[in-house]
């Protein structure tokens, strides 16, 4: 059953006077239960794509739907059911409250509870992510990294979502504090049952805690699949090198990822593209439906 | 030509505002090599890059021995530092919109540098900055002179901060964390320039990072850091194929494995003392699997040969 679809949603940006086109028709379905990983490099849309997901972006076209019914506009008693977590956990806690200030908030907001049931929901939720109490009466700024991070998915979780979408929740952490929030998150989305978007640059992540995958590249998914189908055998040029990358690190592709100010016309990584046709520079490729595609005349005709 | 190491650096320590910052870090690099030093934040690895930099506040209190072709870098005055930058010791920052000037072009910036250390005439500066240009691969190279840093991606950005750093021929580049901030296509590309210039130009280079595929790949040995201090050290495929340290064992466990997917990660548990926290006897004990009673009261002393390590109970030796 589908939990969140979106469908060729665009996101659009006025700078200075221009028109800047960071999601150029994305679609995406999510089933109850799934975890999806969105990898994509800087520029790559993922960021938008994510914040529109979250009904924290105006969408230009398209349409995105949480159960059913629209994420923009979308009342409270729905918004509560789908929940965010930022790679800046120092940045997305108010540093003037206490941890115990920021988690008892979402209750408050949304009227749960009486305050002795609030406090014991607090320490629930510590215990959750696997914090000590006393963490409650300190400031943000004098918690290390992985536990602020640890404090953001607690706060996410309070209202108890069906979905969290996550965007590189671990990417400004220390590999060993990583792999604790990653075996946290994969227990808690076990447990909770959760649907999890997983946005990152880290396909190795990607990877370790998502079953499907979607590769963006310039704006658009370029392919998507089941996660170890698209890592044996990825379709996409775009995918391909990536891939590459993860095993030979000086595997080099060549140019850089083209400016969200001008794309590239046709197939927006035909300038980089080892096995370009004649096709692949005026026409842009579609993603065709199906368990594994690429958008690609070459590879995925 | 000396035939000993370009680079050598004895027991290097830095205390600042009377935390230990820095405990004992030695290492050479032979010309022409790459040396990774490793480690989480806090492990040192940017006070150890700012002590050999000699960009520490004033406050600091350094002691040891860094020497770069034959010149002591701790105990340069003034003047003579700002000869040996540029010349002895050159560096590439992780940021390389922040460390290059917005309000400048990209060939005013490398013909200063040229300039200021004689490394050109007015009259070549412009020439010199644009050969320089395309030795590290910026396409285009003459019309890219006349560029400002936001015109730049931040590939062409890392490229010209390289050029700079190279402007004079440095003996000893130290390079941290070069690739953080790029693309994943990107880095790849980084990192080959940055071996196949130390190879051509014999420069020693210490590469900064916490990518550890990127160290294996590129550097011929590997030291890593923890809470401060060298906990491991040695050739870079003996050190990654049989981690003696039950810190590096760790870390290199903690990443998704590309080869395995699923399953739970080899987390450490806790987190990294912070600097000047006191931690008895070894300072990962208290995060360590294999902690006997002895790792809390003794610091183990660092190991001899050539892969080194400073432990009481390492893990076992590589098979013979």
């Amino acid at each position: 059953m589908t939990l969140l679809a979106a469908r060729d949603v665009r996101v659009h940006y006025r700078v200075r006077g221009a028109t800047l086109e960071a999601v150029r028709g994305v679609s995406l379905s999510v089933a109850r239960g799934e975890r999806v990983g969105l990898v994509g490099e800087s520029g790559s849309g993922k960021s938008s794509l994510a914040r529109a997901l979250l009904g924290l972006e105006p969408i230009a076209s398209g349409a995105i739907h949480f159960d059913g019914q629209a994420v923009h506009g979308a009342a409270r008693a729905l918004r509560r059911r789908f929940q965010p977590v930022f790679q800046d956990a120092g940045s997305a806690l108010d540093p003037r409250m206490s941890v115990g200030a920021s988690l008892r908030e979402p209750f408050e907001i949304h009227d749960v509870g009486t305050a002795v049931e609030r406090e014991a929901r607090v320490d629930a939720l510590l215990e959750l992510v696997q914090l000590p109490r006393e963490v409650k009466e300190r400031l943000p700024k004098t918690l290390s990294a992985g536990q602020r991070q640890r404090v953001n998915i607690a706060r996410a979780l309070a209202l108890e979502p069906e979905l969290l979408i996550l965007d590189e929740p671990v990417s400004a952490l220390d590999v060993s504090v990583q792999a604790q929030v990653l075996n946290l998150l994969d227990g808690i989305a076990k447990a909770r049952s959760l649907t999890l978007v997983f946005i990152s640059h880290d396909l190795d992540v990607v990877a370790h805690l998502c079953s499907r995958v979607a590769v963006m590249y310039a704006g658009l998914v370029v392919e998507q699949g089941p996660t170890a189908t698209v890592l044996e055998g990825p379709l996409h040029p775009y995918t391909r090198a990536l891939c590459a990358a993860r095993t030979q690190p000086l595997a080099a592709t060549p140019g850089e990822p083209p400016s969200p100010h001008r794309w590239p016309s046709g197939c927006a990584f035909h300038p980089r593209c080892p096995v370009v046709g004649p096709r692949c520079a005026t026409e842009r490729p579609a993603l065709a439906d199906g368990p594994h595609r690429a958008a690609c005349f070459v590879t995925d005709p | 030509m000396t035939s000993g190491p370009a680079v050598d650096v004895r027991d290097l320590c830095v205390e600042l505002g009377g935390a230990r910052l820095l405990d004992g870090l030695s290492f050479s690099i032979a010309a022409g090599q790459l040396h990774g030093l490793v480690g989480e934040s806090g492990s040192g690895k940017t006070t150890a890059a700012n002590a050999l930099l000699r960009l520490l506040p004033r406050g600091a209190r350094v002691t040891g021995a860094a020497t770069v072709a034959g010149t002591e870098l701790l105990r340069l005055d003034d003047a003579a530092l700002a000869r040996a930058r540029g010349r002895t010791l050159a560096m590439v920052p992780q940021e390389p919109l922040a460390a290059l000037n917005p309000v400048l072009t990209v060939g005013s910036q490398l013909s200063e540098t040229l300039l200021v250390h004689g490394a050109a005439t007015k009259a070549d500066a412009r020439e010199k900055a644009a050969a320089l240009l395309e030795e590290v691969g910026m396409p285009d190279p003459r019309a890219r002179l006349a560029a400002f840093p936001h015109q730049l991606s931040g590939g062409m950005r890392q490229r010209v901060l390289l050029a700079a750093a190279l402007a004079c021929q440095p003996a000893f580049l130290v390079a941290d964390e070069p690739t953080t901030a790029l693309d994943a296509s990107l880095k790849g590309v980084v990192l080959a320039l940055l071996r196949r210039l130390a190879h051509a130009r014999r420069i020693a280079v210490l590469l900064i990072s916490h990518d550890l595929p990127a160290v294996r790949e590129v550097c011929s040995d590997v030291t890593v850091l923890y809470a401060g201090r060298l906990v491991e050290q040695g050739p870079v495929a003996e050190v990654f194929a049989h981690p003696r340290h039950p810190y590096t064992h760790a870390l290199l466990g903690a990443r998704p494995d590309p080869a395995r997917r699923g399953g739970t990660l080899e987390a450490i548990a806790g987190v990294v003392p912070a600097p000047g926290d006191e931690v008895p006897g070894c300072r990962f004990h208290p995060r360590c699997p294999r902690a006997e009673a002895r790792c809390r009261i003794d610091r183990p002393a660092l190991s001899t040969g050539a892969h080194r390590f400073a432990c009481h109970v390492p893990h076992e030796e590589a098979p013979r």
